[in-house]
């Protein structure tokens, strides 16, 4: 998974009429950078309830602050090359996209109470939207991140992310189309929603390698550009593998469920002189599903996530830069089912610790190096940071685009 | 900021990398304050003077690195931690109380006990308190688009056309309505609509409904089905005071209610937990619903009192539902079926809670 950058990064590959930097023909000198983070779980847990706190009390218009902590924290704390990151966002900006973002969760949740076509309506906008939104936050969140005094920039334009988007859309257009016949012919809407589900699923690696294509094909840093040097065939590949793996745990959560099911099962039948199963037993049968339902989930994750940005940061790079990652599958499994225990245990005190240990882990087993020293980075363009609104959709709609 | 005499005297300048900003070359610096005025010299010439006010300074932690970016797009970045933090206290750079109640473990555990209360007494009365000026603000057609919705997607499903005779229906529908209207303003103002429908546990084909239940949905649709006629025969005063705590969920909107709460409860838990996982963040909306909708069947109990009051039957009839129920089960479970029996009545309040409440009223 490491070294399968198609391409030897500063070998004169491909034509040299591109190049904007004078190299010679002759092998750049390389500059690993060491990623390194030094955030503390016990640290971290005092801000996180001091701020929660204040969130809270403040009916959440303290949030953009606590968030703003909660970046510089994590940021100051991760050191690359010797030098940390620093987010610079503005709280009171950040507060009004957020109140934006909110209102239009608010309408959108409303809507699909009120009536089937206002929540069809609400939905056809935010899916207008939807793409606009995630790039603004991108733009947002790169231009408020520095390194050396730097600041980094996204460059996609509003054309390439609803491109990007455009998988999603059709079945999405598709459901759409059952729903509106819906009321005509249910039968044919069930079959047309029935569709758009296959097509969603057929299209997902598609569209989440379009996706990170585009992300990653526009990062700017000085005169550092990246791209993602990879087809749609290894995020299908990883699809597959993925229903492998799911299909593996739920198998084997599957027969554990079924023999300690098979004993309840057992008890009940001798413990009820009808053979009805008892409530308690139902009881049982639901609470060993969950716990099923929830290992599959603890098992599937962290193997996606793995998979995820070994693939993802594996193959990005540039002229200037080189990315590696080797996150080992069951480093992350055996973190998660640590913090999701002690976070069950401690009714979610441990929370603030468990991100500081998945952010260590999935950080440090990042590798870079640039092919020009750090010292001969220079922006090309001074220019102010977009808006506070994409930053906050970002956030609540769960979009991850930190690491 | 601070006495300026004061802070010359006792800060030494401290030395510091400079970041212009265009450039990720680093410069060495020497950073001094002088009163409002913050002085960066680099041995290489460079003489800045900024206000000391327009820097965004660096809050102390006892991990991570010092950035300190300055208004034109330079910044600052300290050498050392805690050399930087030893000089911003020398030179009175101010830092605020929340920065200082992050750094000490009292402050932090008053403000987790606080959490607690918080969480503990937004769930007890601020979501239900909030919800109820929420749905001041939503117009009543809201719930009935909501209820014909949910009715409409039972039908076939859960619910089918009803057997019962139409002339006896409508007889039904005429006792009610006479009890209504003499119950008192705040229940004679509702607006309701009775349905019935037929939803059999266990008939000939694959249906699996309700059996004998009576639900109320947002906008005044109450339905009963055919199974729970069956279970009342002959015992129409307690089918009048089932009717009356259907009346109640309406009268008080509960199902708009619980709607709005849930939403309420999973923002707030999603605040709090949905960093980690969502399915945490659902958990905490799923068990408020259950606690919520306990003190909502509460409210419509008391509204089914008054209706038989104000029909002049006595409250305690209704201990004839819960034994009719009760022999059901029964019978059910040798019946060798699980059956969906009593599904509405599992969110209600532990039967002989409410039996108790209806013979008090009755009592009085």
């Amino acid at each position: 998974m490491i070294d399968t950058i198609p391409m030897p990064l500063g070998a004169p590959g491909g034509g040299s009429a591109t190049r904007p930097f004078g190299f010679s023909g002759a092998l750049p000198e390389r500059h690993p950078l060491a990623i390194e983070f030094g955030g503390s779980g016990s640290e971290y847990f005092r801000i996180w309830s001091v701020n929660l706190l204040l969130t809270l009390i403040t009916f959440g218009l303290y949030y953009p602050w606590a968030k703003v902590r909660r970046l510089r924290y994590f940021y100051a704390n991760t050191s690359v090359g010797g030098h940390p990151l620093d987010f610079h966002g503005d709280p009171r900006r950040m507060l009004r996209g957020y109140l934006l973002v909110s209102l239009m969760v608010a309408l959108y949740s409303v809507a699909g109470k009120v009536s089937p076509l206002a929540g069809l309506i609400a939905f056809v906008l935010v899916a207008a939207v939807w793409p606009a939104l995630l790039r603004a936050a991108l733009q947002f969140r790169l231009a408020n991140t520095s390194w050396r005094g730097l600041r980094f920039r996204f460059d996609g334009d509003l054309r390439g992310v609803y491109l990007a988007m455009l998988p999603l859309f059709v079945p999405g257009a598709l459901s759409l189309l059952g729903v509106l016949s819906g009321a005509a012919a249910p039968r044919a809407a069930a079959a047309m929603s029935g569709l758009s589900m296959l097509v969603v699923l057929g299209l997902m690696p598609l569209f989440l390698w379009r996706l990170k294509k585009y992300q990653h094909d526009h990062y700017v840093f000085g005169q550092i550009r990246t791209e993602l040097r990879t087809g749609a065939g290894p995020f299908y590949l990883l699809g597959l593998k993925t229903i492998g793996v799911a299909l593996l745990a739920g198998l084997a959560v599957g027969t554990l469920t079924m023999v300690v099911g098979g004993f309840a099962a057992l008890g009940a039948a001798f413990g009820v002189r009808s053979g009805a199963p008892s409530a308690a037993a139902i009881f049982g049968f639901i609470l060993l599903f969950l716990i099923a339902y929830g290992a599959v989930i603890l098992i599937v994750y962290p193997y996606v996530t793995a998979a995820m940005q070994n693939l993802v940061w594996g193959r990005t790079g540039g002229r200037l830069i080189e990315f590696e990652s080797a996150l080992g599958f069951r480093a992350l499994l055996g973190l998660t089912l640590k913090n999701w225990l002690l976070v069950l245990l401690t009714l979610g005190l441990y929370l603030p610790f468990a991100k500081v240990a998945t952010t260590r882990l999935r950080l440090e087993s990042l590798r870079v190096q640039t092919l020009l020293s750090p010292d001969e980075l220079e922006s090309t363009l001074r220019e102010r940071a977009d808006d506070a609104a994409g930053d906050a959709a970002g956030d609540l709609f769960g979009l991850d685009i930190g690491l | 900021m601070t006495d300026a005499s004061d802070a010359d005297a006792a800060a030494a300048p401290l030395p510091a990398h400079y970041f212009d900003g265009l450039s990720a070359r680093p410069r060495e610096v020497l950073l001094r304050l002088h009163g409002p005025t913050l002085h960066i010299d680099g041995a290489d010439g460079l003489a800045l003077r900024v206000r000391a006010d327009r820097v965004r300074w660096p809050e102390r932690t006892r991990h991570g690195a010092r950035i300190a970016p300055l208004r034109d797009g330079g910044s600052l970045q300290a050498l050392d931690a805690q050399a930087w933090d030893d000089w911003a206290r020398r030179s009175g750079v101010g830092e605020s109380a929340v920065v200082r109640a992050q750094q000490t473990w009292r402050s932090t555990l008053i403000a987790l006990a606080l959490l607690v209360l918080l969480a503990g007494a937004g769930y007890r009365w601020g979501v239900p308190a909030l919800a109820r000026v929420l749905l001041v603000a939503l117009p009543e057609s809201a719930d009935r688009a909501v209820g014909t919705a949910a009715l409409r997607s039972f039908d076939g499903v859960l619910l089918w056309p009803s057997k019962v005779p139409a002339a006896r229906q409508e007889a039904l529908r005429a006792d009610f309505a006479k009890a209504v209207a003499s119950a008192g303003p705040a229940l004679a103002d509702t607006r309701w609509e009775l349905h019935f429908s037929d939803s059999p546990t266990h008939a000939a084909g694959q249906r699996r409904g309700l059996g004998p239940n009576a639900f109320a949905l947002p906008g005044g649709s109450i339905v009963v089905t055919d199974e729970l006629l069956t279970l009342l025969q002959g015992r129409d005063d307690v089918l009048l005071g089932v009717l009356g705590h259907e009346l109640g969920h309406v009268r008080r909107r509960h199902g708009m209610r619980l709607l709005v709460q849930a939403g309420l409860v999973a923002t707030a838990s999603s605040v709090v937990w949905g960093d980690f996982s969502s399915v945490l963040a659902t958990a905490p909306a799923l068990l408020g619903q259950l606690a919520y909708s306990r003190d909502f069947e509460r409210e419509a109990d008391a509204d089914a009192i008054a209706l038989l009051r104000g029909a002049g039957v006595s409250p305690a009839v209704m201990t004839e539902l819960f034994e009719r129920v009760a022999a059901q089960r029964g019978k059910r479970a040798e019946d060798d079926d699980g059956g969906a029996l009593g599904l509405g009545l599992a969110s209600h309040p532990a039967t002989a809670e409410r039996i108790a409440r209806f013979r008090d009223a009755a009592a009085r």
